[in-house]
C-alpha cells in the first residue's frame, strides 16, 4: 500500500507529462488566478491629508500618499480593479474654489476603474456633476438610479463587465434614496428604483447572460441602520450571487471585510474603508477554473479510498 | 493507476466542453484583505504632488487666512456639544440680523462636517471643513405642534445642536421641550432658524416644508466666520462647558 504523499506525487508527476503532451492543458493547469480589489469610499475632496494637529487623524489620507501605495500594488499585482462607492465631492475649500475638477482628475491619474455616485456627488446639481464627466477615464456606475429625461441619461451606466486575465468581473453600483436627503433642485427627474429589486436584476444579467465569475456591488447605501431601511446588510441577506459589496456613506470604519450570509446562505463579503481616503481597502481573491476544482474533488474523493 | 487516468481525462473532457459555454467559469476559493491606512508616513507620489500643487497654491493663499482664535476646541458630540452649540448660536445671531424675534435655532447634526477643531488660530479652511455646503441662513414660522415633532425628529436622531431651546430625550422622544425657558404652547408659531436644507425638507424634514419659509441669501458658513471674528471662542466662553440644551433622561 502506497503512502498517500508518494500518491500525489505520481498524479502531480503524471497530470505534469500529461500537459507538455499537447493535452488540453488548461483545464488541467493547477494554477491559481489572483485578483486584488482596491477601494475607497465617501473620499469627500479631501486631497490632502488631515493636519498634523487633527486630534483623530494626524498626517492621515492624501491623495499623494494614496497614488504611491496603489502605484506600489500594481508593481505586485497583475489582475488589479481600483473601485469607489461614492461621496467624491464636498468636504472641503478643493470643492467649493473647483467644483470636483481636481478629484475626478486625479482619481482619472490613479487609475479608478470605476466608481458609483454618492448623495453629495449631487451637491453641485446634475450640470455640476456633468461638467466634471470629461475628466473621468472611468465609467459611473448606478443600477437603480433612472436618469431617462435628465442630463446624465446615457452618461452613467448601470454595470460594466471587466475582464481581468482570465476573468470576467460584473461590477454595478447602487445609489441611496435621493428623497429626503439631497435637495430636489439638485437631483431634478432622477427617479430612485429600488436597490434590492434593482440588484436581482442586474445580477441576474450578470450571472447569467455575461457569465461572470465574480459579482461587485457598489454600494452607497450604507452599512447598517437600526431601522430596517435598505443597507449593505439588508442587500446582502435578500439577493443571491454577489461576491462583495463595497460599501459607503455611512463612514464606517470596518477593520476588514465582514462576511455576511445570502439568501441562500453562500458569504457575501461587505468592507466599507471610513472616508476621507484614510484607508484603501485591498482584497486579494484567488480564483481556480470550476473543472479544476471538480478534478481536485475527484482526486479527494481516490485518496480516501 | 490506468484506470486513474481514464477517469481524469473524461473529466478533463467535460471541462473543456463546458469551457465553450457563456456560463461562468472561474470559481473564488479564498482570499485575504487588509484595510491600508493612508498617511503621510507613505512617500508621496512626485507626478501626484506636481499635479495638485497648482490648485492648492491657489486654494492655500485664501484658507489659510486666520479669521480668530478660540481658547477651547470644538468637539463633534451627541447629545449635545459646543461645535452644536456654536454652529446653533451662530445661525441664530445670523437669523436675528435679518428678522425680529428669532427665537430658536436648530442644526442638523450630520451637516457638521469635521469632528474637532483644536484651540488656537482658527482658518478660513477650517470653517468650510465644518460648513463644506452652500447652505442658506433659513427662518421657518413654526407652529408650536410642528415645533414639537421636529424635536421628536432630533430626539430619534440622538439629538441635534438647538440654540434657544432645550430638549430631553427618552425613548426617541423629545420631553421637556423649552423655548427661551418656557414650555412650548402648541398654539403659538415661533420663528426658527434653519438652514435652507433642512426647511426644503433635507435630513427627512419634509413636515417642515408647509412652514411659511423666509429665504436668505446669508451662507451657514459665513455666519460661523461671523462668530469667529467676534471673539466668541475667546476668553472665559460659554463654549468652554455644555449647557443642558439636549440630554438624555437617565
Amino acid at each position: 500500500m502506497q503512502n498517500r504523499r508518494d500518491f500525489i506525487k505520481k498524479v502531480a508527476i503524471g497530470s505534469g507529462l500529461l500537459a507538455t503532451q499537447s493535452f488540453p492543458f488548461e483545464a488541467l493547469a493547477a494554477q491559481d488566478i489572483s485578483l486584488t480589489i482596491l477601494h475607497t469610499n465617501d473620499t469627500h475632496s479631501r486631497l490632502d491629508p488631515f493636519p498634523e494637529d487633527d486630534r483623530n487623524y494626524p498626517g492621515q489620507g492624501g491623495i499623494v500618499a494614496r497614488a504611491t501605495e496603489i502605484a506600489r500594488i500594481r508593481k505586485e499585482r497583475e489582475h488589479i480593479l481600483l473601485l469607489d462607492a461614492g461621496d467624491i465631492f464636498q468636504g472641503t475649500p478643493y470643492f467649493n474654489e473647483y467644483k470636483g475638477e481636481p478629484e475626478i482628475m486625479a482619481m482619472s491619474r490613479m487609475g479608478y476603474d470605476a466608481s458609483t455616485m454618492g448623495n453629495h456627488d449631487f451637491d453641485i446639481g446634475l450640470e455640476g456633476f456633468a461638467a466634471q464627466l470629461p475628466h473621468a477615464n472611468f465609467p459611473f456606475l448606478v443600477a437603480n438610479y433612472n436618469f431617462k429625461h435628465t442630463l446624465l441619461e446615457g452618461k452613467v451606466k448601470p454595470y460594466k463587465v471587466f475582464r481581468r486575465g482570465p476573468l470576467k468581473i460584473g461590477v454595478f453600483g447602487l445609489g441611496i434614496q435621493l428623497h429626503g436627503l439631497v435637495a430636489r433642485e439638485n437631483y431634478g427627474k432622477v427617479w430612485y428604483n429600488d436597490p434590492v429589486v434593482t440588484a436581482k436584476e442586474v445580477v441576474h444579467l450578470l450571472k447569467n447572460k455575461e457569465g461572470c465569475d465574480m459579482i461587485i456591488c457598489l454600494s452607497h447605501l450604507g452599512y447598517r441602520y437600526e431601522s430596517d431601511k435598505v443597507s449593505d446588510h439588508v442587500l446582502a441577506a435578500e439577493t443571491t450571487d454577489i461576491d462583495l459589496i463595497i460599501g459607503g456613506h455611512t463612514h464606517t470604519f470596518l477593520p476588514e471585510p465582514v462576511s455576511l450570509k445570502n439568501k441562500v446562505g453562500k458569504d457575501v463579503l461587505v468592507n466599507q474603508v471610513g472616508w476621507a481616503g484614510l484607508r484603501l481597502g485591498r482584497i486579494d481573491f484567488v480564483f481556480n477554473h470550476k473543472n479544476e476544482l471538480k478534478n481536485m474533488k475527484a482526486h479527494t474523493v481516490i485518496l480516501s479510498k | 493507476m490506468r484506470q486513474k487516468i481514464t477517469r481524469f481525462l473524461s473529466l478533463a473532457g467535460v471541462a473543456l466542453i463546458a469551457a465553450c459555454s457563456p456560463k461562468q467559469q472561474y470559481l473564488n476559493t479564498r482570499h485575504q484583505a487588509v484595510n491600508l491606512t493612508i498617511s503621510d508616513t507613505i512617500p508621496a507620489d512626485t507626478g501626484m504632488v506636481r499635479f495638485l500643487s497648482p490648485y492648492k497654491q491657489k486654494m492655500d493663499s485664501n484658507m489659510n487666512q486666520v479669521i480668530g482664535y478660540s481658547d477651547v476646541s470644538l468637539t463633534k458630540a451627541l447629545p449635545e456639544c459646543n461645535m452644536g452649540n456654536f454652529a446653533a448660536d451662530a445661525q441664530l445671531d445670523a437669523a436675528r440680523k435679518l428678522q425680529d424675534g428669532v427665537e430658536v435655532s436648530v442644526v442638523n447634526y450630520g451637516g457638521l462636517r469635521i469632528p474637532f477643531i483644536p484651540k488656537g488660530a482658527i482658518t478660513k479652511g477650517r470653517i468650510y471643513e465644518l460648513m463644506p455646503f452652500d447652505n442658506m441662513v433659513t427662518i421657518l414660522e413654526v407652529p408650536g405642534q410642528v415645533l414639537l415633532q421636529f424635536c421628536n425628529h432630533m430626539a430619534k436622531r440622538k439629538g441635534w445642536p438647538v440654540s434657544g431651546m432645550a430638549y430631553v430625550i427618552r425613548n426617541g422622544q423629545a420631553e421637556q421641550v423649552l423655548v427661551q425657558g418656557k414650555p412650548v404652547n402648541p398654539h403659538l408659531v415661533y420663528k426658527v432658524a434653519v438652514s435652507d436644507y433642512i426647511a426644503n425638507g433635507g435630513d427627512d424634514c419634509d413636515f417642515l416644508k408647509s412652514c411659511k419659509k423666509y429665504p436668505s441669501s446669508v451662507f451657514l458658513r459665513d455666519a460661523l466666520m461671523d462668530k469667529v471674528r467676534s471673539g466668541a471662542l475667546k476668553g472665559n466662553t460659554i463654549y468652554q462647558d455644555l449647557q443642558n440644551r439636549v440630554r438624555n433622561a437617565e
